[in-house]
């Protein structure tokens, strides 16, 4: 017999039951003691690495010339950054990394469509493509200042160093989009433009995702490579310029502040990660 | 593909680099193997290639492993973290390791060049002879790095002649050193500093006219010397007084021999010029007296050259070291005493 | 009370749908393969047609060149009379699997045909909400695919496919990826919706008890190259006037005699 409306949809899958038996309690426990403990071998870590940095060059384990330590480098650290020099220089190293993440991936995604679009310019680009992304872009660096002068040769690395493997991965990322999906969209009538619109561009975000995380570290290293080669400011300027005066301090606590900084960006894109991402497991 | 193609892969790839290791690991003859390591590859470091081409390293029982550091802070580097034994550098080194922490400090033993090996070129036409500097006021200088001695050297003579090289011109400094005469040639700066070989290049091309030699504007400070750890020294003293000896030799040699002969002698190292080539740099560095010809590094020089790194503000007056703690003249003594 | 085989079932007045000697060869350079041969099928406004056939006949790929989203070599379909260029807003397409976009709500997914085809989004969301009210997932609207089990998703599929309003439905073994009982069901739900809606219907599927079950009329299709091999009008007298679901009918008695001939048809070889 037929009803009219249809039985009472399946359960949402599987709740937590109404109380927590005291099983259920020690687990919680028992993963909240791991968390800590995680957490606390992190930081003992992190403090154990200073406290070696300190101790090893001022005992002469290793030459205090070649490695520097963090007494030496805080009063650098903070007498530019009462200056205002140093977040000068982390800016400047910072807006050509975003420059240059954000044309990388903007023009990776526009090759990836114009590849994906017509199979044709595919087949003819696809082994350049290839060759242009196994050359290592960095030994290129001298030709890219020649070309593009102070500035722009370094915003020119830092976009060539992800461009290609960008434009690849998205490009199979927007193939590996579930191809029923897509035949979904063509028996709707779907025009090209639409089913690259709704349906390969949005199924292709997790690809994006990874993409971005590449290039973002990508555009560090072009840029850090750019600026040992030709810049008056930023932090890999102040890497160079330390070494070749032997203040190693400078050096190296701009190589520290370097590393907070990839870090931090990271942490941002795991973050929009994991937004983005919350609904499609 | 089966299985075991890509472990056959990977072995032969494995095979290759082991053999390409072997290759370069120490022979066990007679002679003592040095791993020297110069600043950068300069024509005007023309005698040490002399010693090792005329054999005097080997007459002396060294056998020479050259390297090339492309810079004074690497040059360092690799010397104090053990891994050469004696280096050519700028004497500079030895004054920022002395007032550094390092436990292990260097020791200049011997010389090489008396003053910059550096000449300064304009872009356009013009005679040395009609040039002074003050015409360079409000123009584009391409000059070396900052806190770099041809830096130092270039503002040291500019400021002797008159040019206050921080208010009276636009110095170019950040360019990395491999890309200075790619800058040049792009059209970056209407005078610039060059050293051989590239000089030669840009000159016979037409893109640079040579105007001075900043070496001699600034007279005799030694500027590439040869220094070794103190206790690299203390250990090996004979290996020490070998190589000041072989490079005595040397200076000997170059200061008399026929400019072609020595074209000939060292092409192979500069393999970008002609011995013809060479030959003219020879005649352009005597002209300068830019080779030592007593492998003495006398204080005098070295108080000279702490005045430049003053001017430069890469050196503070209350941190200059005294003459003694960076250079040792036991050895340069010895090979003049002992070598006609 | 045997059931009576027929070829060619055209009938009286133009058929809705008409799939006139249709052939369709793939090119590859390892050389072509002929897939379906003078295939020649009409189907009436408001019929249940089912495609059965061994795997690898081209049951699926009829159904795509119906639907208009694949051109055949030899032929023509036609849809009320006029030749199928491309896909057409009248059809509509349920596939194996919901592939509902893991991105998009629920209630977002069921408006991605209006929005392709340009339909007022507004009546269409009226009517997507509907639907989905109808089919029990009136509270999931606007959660995502990945919180809804395997039968939910599906029936959001349905609203999906019929959000569009189209006279004529093409299932590509739209339960197959199902876990039986769930397949049992939903089989049950969409043929009752459909046949109250009176939608023109063709299934494709590998079970010939569903087939048997749910459709008016089951075709037969051989091996490939895929031909028509037998047509059987399906019919209960058995259980009067008012036709029982098909959950129902699997007990009727003109069921096994049904099974048996097209499960021959079939060729399937099991044993010796």
């Amino acid at each position: 017999m037929s009803s009219t409306s249809t039985s009472a949809p399946d359960a949402a899958p599987d709740a937590a039951p109404a109380e927590a038996s005291p099983l259920y309690a020690a687990y919680l426990r028992r993963i909240r003691l791991e968390r800590h403990l995680v957490r606390v071998v992190q930081i003992a870590a992190l403090v154990g690495f200073f406290v070696l940095w300190e101790v090893a060059p001022r005992a002469h384990w290793v030459n205090p010339l070649l490695t520097s330590y963090p007494s030496a480098m805080w009063p650098v650290f903070v007498d530019m950054l009462s200056k205002g020099e140093l977040l000068y220089h982390t800016w400047v190293t910072v807006e050509e990394t975003i420059v240059g993440f954000v044309f990388g991936f903007g023009g990776g995604i526009a090759l990836a469509i114009g590849l994906w679009w017509s199979r044709f310019a595919y087949k003819v680009v696809d082994p350049f493509m290839v060759v242009a992304n196994a050359m290592p872009k960095t030994a290129l660096a001298p030709i890219f200042y020649i070309w593009l002068g102070d500035k722009y040769s370094i915003y020119g690395i830092a976009i060539a160093v992800g461009l290609f493997i960008t434009t690849i991965m998205l490009y199979n990322g927007f193939n590996e989009v579930d191809p029923n999906k897509v035949k979904l969209a063509r028996t709707f009538g779907a025009s090209r433009s639409q089913i690259l619109r709704k349906v390969v561009l949005p199924g292709s975000v997790p690809t994006m995702i990874a993409a971005l995380k590449i290039m973002v570290g990508l555009s560090l290293v072009g840029v850090i490579v750019g600026e040992f080669q030709s810049s008056k400011a930023g932090l890999g300027y102040l890497i160079v310029y330390g070494s070749q005066i032997f203040a190693m301090n400078l050096a190296m606590m701009a190589i520290t502040i370097l590393a907070v900084i990839s870090t931090v960006m990271y942490v941002v894109i795991f973050r929009f990660e994991r937004r983005v991402l919350r609904h499609r497991q | 593909m089966s299985a075991r193609t890509p472990l056959k892969f990977l072995s032969a790839i494995g095979l290759v680099a082991g053999i390409s290791m072997l290759s370069t690991a120490p022979s066990a003859y007679a002679q003592t193997k040095i791993r020297y390591v110069e600043v950068v590859r300069n024509l005007a470091y023309l005698p040490s290639y002399v010693a090792i081409e005329k054999g005097f390293f080997k007459d002396e029982g060294l056998e020479i492993s050259l390297s090339t550091a492309q810079g004074g802070h690497k040059a360092t580097a690799i010397m104090l973290s053990g891994n050469a034994d004696i280096t050519l550098v700028g004497p500079e080194t030895a004054i920022y390791v002395m007032n550094s922490e390092s436990p292990e400090k260097m020791k200049i033993f011997c010389s090489l060049t008396a003053t910059s090996t550096n000449f300064f070129v304009s872009r356009k036409p013009m005679k040395p002879e009609e040039f002074t500097w003050p015409s360079i006021k409000g123009s584009t200088v391409l000059g070396w790095r900052p806190g770099s001695t041809p830096e130092l050297f270039m503002e040291y003579a500019m400021r002797k002649g008159g040019v206050d090289p921080k208010k009276d011109i636009n110095n170019i400094t950040n360019i990395a050193v491999p890309a200075r005469m790619g800058a040049w040639l792009t059209g970056k700066g209407d005078y610039g500093i060059f050293s051989e070989p590239d000089l030669t290049r840009i000159e016979s091309s037409g893109a640079a006219y040579v105007l001075r030699s900043v070496g001699a504007e600034v007279g005799q400070v030694d500027y590439t010397v040869f220094m070794a750890t103190e206790s690299y020294m203390k250990k090996n003293p004979k290996i020490v007084q070998g190589f000041t000896n072989a490079i005595y030799r040397a200076q000997k040699y170059t200061e008399t021999a026929d400019p072609m002969e020595l074209g000939k002698l060292v092409v192979k190292y500069f393999p970008v010029v002609t011995p013809e080539q060479i030959a003219n740099t020879v005649n352009r560095y005597r002209a300068v007296d830019l080779w030592r010809n007593d492998p003495v590094v006398y204080e005098r020089a070295m108080k000279e050259f702490q005045e430049i790194l003053i001017a430069g503000e890469v050196l503070k007056r209350d941190k200059t070291v005294k003459y003694s703690d960076i250079v040792t003249t036991e050895f340069a003594d010895k090979a003049k005493a002992t070598i006609q | 009370m045997k059931p009576t085989e027929r070829r060619n079932g055209v009938r009286d007045g133009a058929p809705k749908v008409e799939v006139r000697d249709i052939g369709l060869r793939y090119l590859a350079e390892s050389g072509e393969t002929e897939a379906l041969r003078r295939i020649n099928l009409g189907i009436e406004a408001g019929e249940f047609v089912s495609i059965v056939g061994p795997s690898g006949c081209g049951k699926s790929t009829l159904l795509s060149l119906i639907a208009g989203i694949m051109p055949p070599t030899e032929g023509n379909v036609l849809v009320d009379g006029v030749p199928v260029r491309g896909p057409n807003p009248k059809l509509a397409y349920m596939l194996q699997s919901d592939f509902l976009f893991e991105w998009r709500t629920i209630i977002e997914n069921v408006m991605i045909g209006p929005e392709i085809q340009g339909l007022s989004l507004k009546a269409a969301r009226e009517r997507g909400e509907d639907l989905l009210s109808r089919y029990g997932l009136g509270d999931f609207m606007n959660h995502y695919p990945n919180q809804l089990s395997g039968g939910m998703r599906q029936r959001a599929a349905l609203a999906r496919t019929l959000v569009t309003g189209p006279d004529v439905l093409l299932l590509d073994e739209p339960f197959s990826a199902l876990d039986y009982q769930t397949r049992l069901t939903l089989a049950d739900e969409v043929g009752v919706i459909l046949r109250r809606e009176g939608k023109t219907v063709i299934l494709v599927t590998h079970d010939i008890s569903e087939a048997i079950t749910m459709t008016d009329r089951v075709v037969v299709m051989s091996r490939r190259p895929g031909r028509i091999r037998a047509e059987h009008q399906i019919g209960f007298p058995s259980l009067g006037p008012k036709r029982p679901s098909p959950f129902h009918l699997r007990k009727a008695e003109e069921f096994p005699g049904y099974f048996d001939e097209i499960w021959n048809e079939l060729d399937i070889h099991i044993g010796a």
